[in-house]
């Protein structure tokens, strides 16, 4: 226990002197390209502080991270985690409640959120995005999918949100009978499963597949940044899996006040509005203004299964899918 | 200061010894807490239910056909090469083509995957010509890798011993007029025979070890070795307890491999390239293919390097991560030159104890101390000491300490090894007269032994330096994304497929290996 005290000890003294917020996240989050330089000087302009970003590849290496440092975790706050991850997170305790008071917000009605934890920051629906140059009619099932002459790039959902988004969809689709099947003929189509989400929409981009798995928001990107239709998102017809992501405050933090603050800044119209045009998702807010491609993306019907399934069974799905497809 | 003023004999033997005890403190205790992990003993116990999981067989299964197919290509391909080198008395470039081949050997595997991908990759310029159903990712891609890495090892040994053939032997041949056959079987053969098992067998434990080849182009579950699962159980699922079984089975297997391949004996591949006065005359036939064969080998391993060029400077210098490569380019050279310097310092302490102890049992367990780490591949022993100290250590913040120290102790049998020869030839020439000079401390070594060292000295270092210098194994382990080395930093580059910045970063790589690798080999004709 000496070395403990001594060690955050010492976490206190790098600290002090300083307004300090340090945020740990996924990496595409804090890219030149990503929300995180916008969000920083928002937050800084506000709270007399300065904020600090440090990140993991995706978003469970991210909760790893914090696992593993334990009580030594220079995290303030933890942003990145999604709702598949919440309950492992909530039975590790290492976050603090947040305090926030849900019946004055407009959230949107999809997310239905009343967490004392965790507070939702932006959401989405895992989707297969496609080149509307190389592929003339996008499958309109993951069954149809699964059965075409296509090729996909996905992520490992042992480090991805992305990929155990993947995960997730394939369990609520197939169930535990069928689901070794269907990962078997993913995985014939499969150019590579990567760590990470930029990882694979980077070798997308290049030419490397013809689907790649990401969200329904990402075309929006393409189409207000790049002004091109090129890439779109299919829409299967079976329903999608939604990602919402969260931020929570660390249990270990000594900046619980500065955190809650940088949370309830997470949920202003302000970082709310920056949040879409740059992590590429959508608003929790209802009332942010949206450029107008937002209105073109598929509205998938949602299905799924609730988080504490998901903390039940992850390991097991896990197994599922690294025996399926390693054969 | 000391030069003057002969030290007392009492602290000059402390000095040495307490140097010498230190160095074989540090190399068994790495040992012994990594063990005490795989024990159970710290965080997580071996969950064994896994050695029942089809997974598990598999990768097995693959990490051993992955190495057997690897070791038969790349010792197949060496042999016609390698006579060619050996036997063509006119091919040009050979001896430029011996130090080629020794730096593919050592080659920082991440470069070879950044021109790998450029070169066969989906958007390879070689691609196109590949066949619609080629793919580089999975087994094909970590064969070409192996081959290239392991080939020229193979060759540089074999070269030497084709070489070793006396001249009274081919003379002898000639006179007898066997046909070229005749000779290969009888005076070829038996020369290059016993060495075979040997070849093989290191070059079988260095691919069934691979860690960066098989992670990067395994492309996913399908293509994974025992210590690329190690990593994912450990980095991925946080799992240590899977990890530690892993651990145990690749220990138990590498292990005892080289157990069993090291009776073979040892391969001399750092040995310069010997001049011939004779040789024999080559039938036309099989000395066009030898050229042939030399051609091929010349393009297969500059190829993939050589490409390296254009795809860096294509776009110009814009748009590439300089404000990254800098720091990063430093921090690998600082982790390296420290691993370097603190192998050799252990190897010197170890030697120390050597050269004081004459018993031939305490004169063993210097050398089990320094060359055991041969056995234990990097990853088990880095695994080990992680868990180890996790409940202790945030291995975010001091995770360098661990990766200076376990890539000295990676690089110290290598280190060892070349010392060793040349310190048991100071004591055996000049230990009498040392003492009758009644030079000791201070004096003794600025004088006398490190001059006398020096050549083998910058060559063991150098080798230390390269080998750090390309660390991907103990780095995934200890490392972290927010001070990456520069092989971590390529990967990251590569995997999203930013080749450019990936091929920019592997020439800087490239470039101070090569720097290091001039000073090892230039100063080879006084070893």
């Amino acid at each position: 226990m000496r070395t403990l005290t001594l060690a955050t000890g010492l976490a206190l003294a790098g600290t002090l002197g300083a307004n300090e917020l340090t945020v740990y996240t996924y990496s595409s989050f804090t890219s030149d390209w990503g929300p995180g330089p916008e969000i920083k000087s928002a937050f800084e302009a506000q709270c007399d502080c300065t904020l600090n970003f440090v990140s993991s590849d995706d978003g469970v290496s991210l909760l790893n991270r914090v696992r593993l440092e334990g009580v030594n975790t220079q995290a303030d706050v933890v942003l990145g985690v999604d709702d598949a991850l919440i309950e492992e997170a909530r039975a590790l305790e290492l976050f603090q409640p947040h305090g926030i008071d849900w019946s004055d917000l407009p959230l949107a009605a999809d997310l239905a959120w009343s967490d004392d934890l965790y507070v939702p920051f932006d959401y989405g629906y895992f989707a297969f995005v496609y080149d509307t140059e190389n592929i003339d009619s996008p499958a309109t099932s993951m069954e149809e999918l699964l059965s075409s002459d296509v090729s996909i790039l996905y992520q490992d959902p042992r480090t991805s949100t992305v990929g155990q988004g993947l995960m997730h969809w394939m369990q609520a689709l197939y169930g535990d009978n069928g689901v070794t099947e269907a990962w078997q003929a993913l995985a014939e189509r499969t150019v590579t499963v990567t760590q990470g989400w930029s990882e694979s929409y980077g070798m997308f981009q290049e030419g490397e597949a013809d689907y790649v798995l990401s969200y329904t928001t990402s075309p929006a990107y393409h189409m207000v940044a790049e002004d091109t239709d090129r890439y779109q998102a299919a829409t299967f017809e079976e329903g999608h899996v939604a990602q919402i992501e969260v931020a929570a405050i660390s249990a270990f933090t000594d900046q619980a006040e500065l955190a809650a603050e940088f949370l309830d800044f997470l949920l202003s119209r302000e970082a709310q509005q920056i949040l879409p045009v740059t992590n590429w998702m959508l608003p929790v807010r209802t009332d942010v203004e949206l450029p107008a491609a937002f209105d073109r993306l598929a509205t998938p019907e949602r299905i799924g299964h609730s988080p504490t399934e998901i903390h039940e069974h992850r390991q097991a799905w896990i197994r599922t899918w690294r025996n399926a497809v390693s054969q | 200061m000391f030069a003057g003023r002969p030290l007392p004999t009492a602290n000059r033997q402390w000095g040495s010894l307490i140097w010498g005890l230190a160095a074989l403190a540090c190399m068994l205790l790495a040992t012994v807490l990594a063990f005490l992990a795989l024990f159970g003993w710290s965080e997580g116990r071996p969950d064994l239910s896994i050695l029942h999981d089809a997974y598990f067989h598999r990768i097995l299964r693959f990490t051993l056909w992955q190495a057997l197919l690897s070791t038969l290509f790349a010792v197949l391909l060496a042999l016609p090469v390698a006579r060619a080198v050996a036997l063509d008395a006119r091919l040009p470039g050979k001896a430029l083509f011996l130090r080629w081949a020794l730096l593919c050997f050592v080659m920082p595997s991440l470069i070879l995957i950044t021109g790998l991908v450029s070169v066969f990759g989906r958007s390879g310029w070689l691609t196109p010509w590949l066949g619609a159903g080629w793919n580089l990712y999975g087994l094909n891609g970590i064969l070409i890798a192996h081959v290239f890495l392991n080939m020229p090892f193979a060759l540089r040994v074999l070269v030497f011993q084709w070489q070793s053939i006396p001249d009274t032997a081919w003379k002898v041949s000639a006179q007898l007029g066997l046909s070229g056959w005749q000779r290969f079987r009888l005076v070829e053969w038996p020369a290059i025979r016993g060495v075979l098992p040997g070849v093989a067998g290191f070059i079988f434990l260095l691919c069934f070890n691979s860690f960066a080849i098989v992670l990067a182009l395994g492309g996913g579950p399908r293509a994974t070795t025992i210590e690329v699962a190690i990593y994912q159980a450990l980095k991925f699922a946080f799992n240590p307890a899977e990890a530690l079984t892993l651990a145990w089975t690749q220990l138990l297997v590498a292990g005892g491999l080289f157990l069993l391949f090291s009776q073979f004996g040892r391969l001399r591949w750092l040995a310069p390239p010997q001049g011939q006065p004779w040789l024999p005359a080559l039938h036309p036939f099989t000395r066009a293919l030898g050229r042939l064969a030399y051609v091929l080998a010349i393009l297969f391993l500059a190829v993939p390097i050589a490409t390296l060029i254009p795809v860096a400077l294509f776009r110009g210098g814009q748009g590439l991560p300089w404000s990254t490569l800098m720091p990063v380019t430093l921090r690998s050279l600082g982790f390296a030159f420290a691993a370097a310097t603190l192998a050799t310092l252990l190897a010197l302490g170890g030697l120390e104890l050597w050269r004081r102890w004459t018993a031939p049992g305490a004169r063993r367990w210097v050398e089990f101390a320094a060359l055991h780490h041969l056995v234990i591949p990097g990853m088990v022993l880095s695994v080990g000491l992680y868990l180890f100290f996790l409940p202790w250590v945030n291995w975010i913040r001091w995770g360098w300490v661990a990766v200076i120290g376990l890539n000295a102790l990676v690089a110290l049998p290598f280190v060892y090894h070349q010392l060793k020869p040349r310190v048991f030839d100071f004591d055996a020439n000049y230990r009498r007269q040392v003492a009758d000079l009644g030079l000791r401390g201070w004096p003794f070594w600025h004088r006398l032994y490190l001059p006398w060292l020096l050549p083998a000295l910058r060559r063991a270092w150098a080798l230390a330096f390269v080998i750090a210098l390309g660390d991907f194994a103990v780095f995934g382990i200890f490392g972290h994304d927010s001070w990456r080395t520069l092989p971590w930093l390529i990967y990251a580059l590569a995997g999203s497929y930013r080749l450019q910045a990936a091929a920019l970063a592997s020439l800087l790589l490239l470039a101070f290996a090569l720097i290091a690798l001039w000073v090892l080999e230039d100063h080879r004709h006084h070893a």
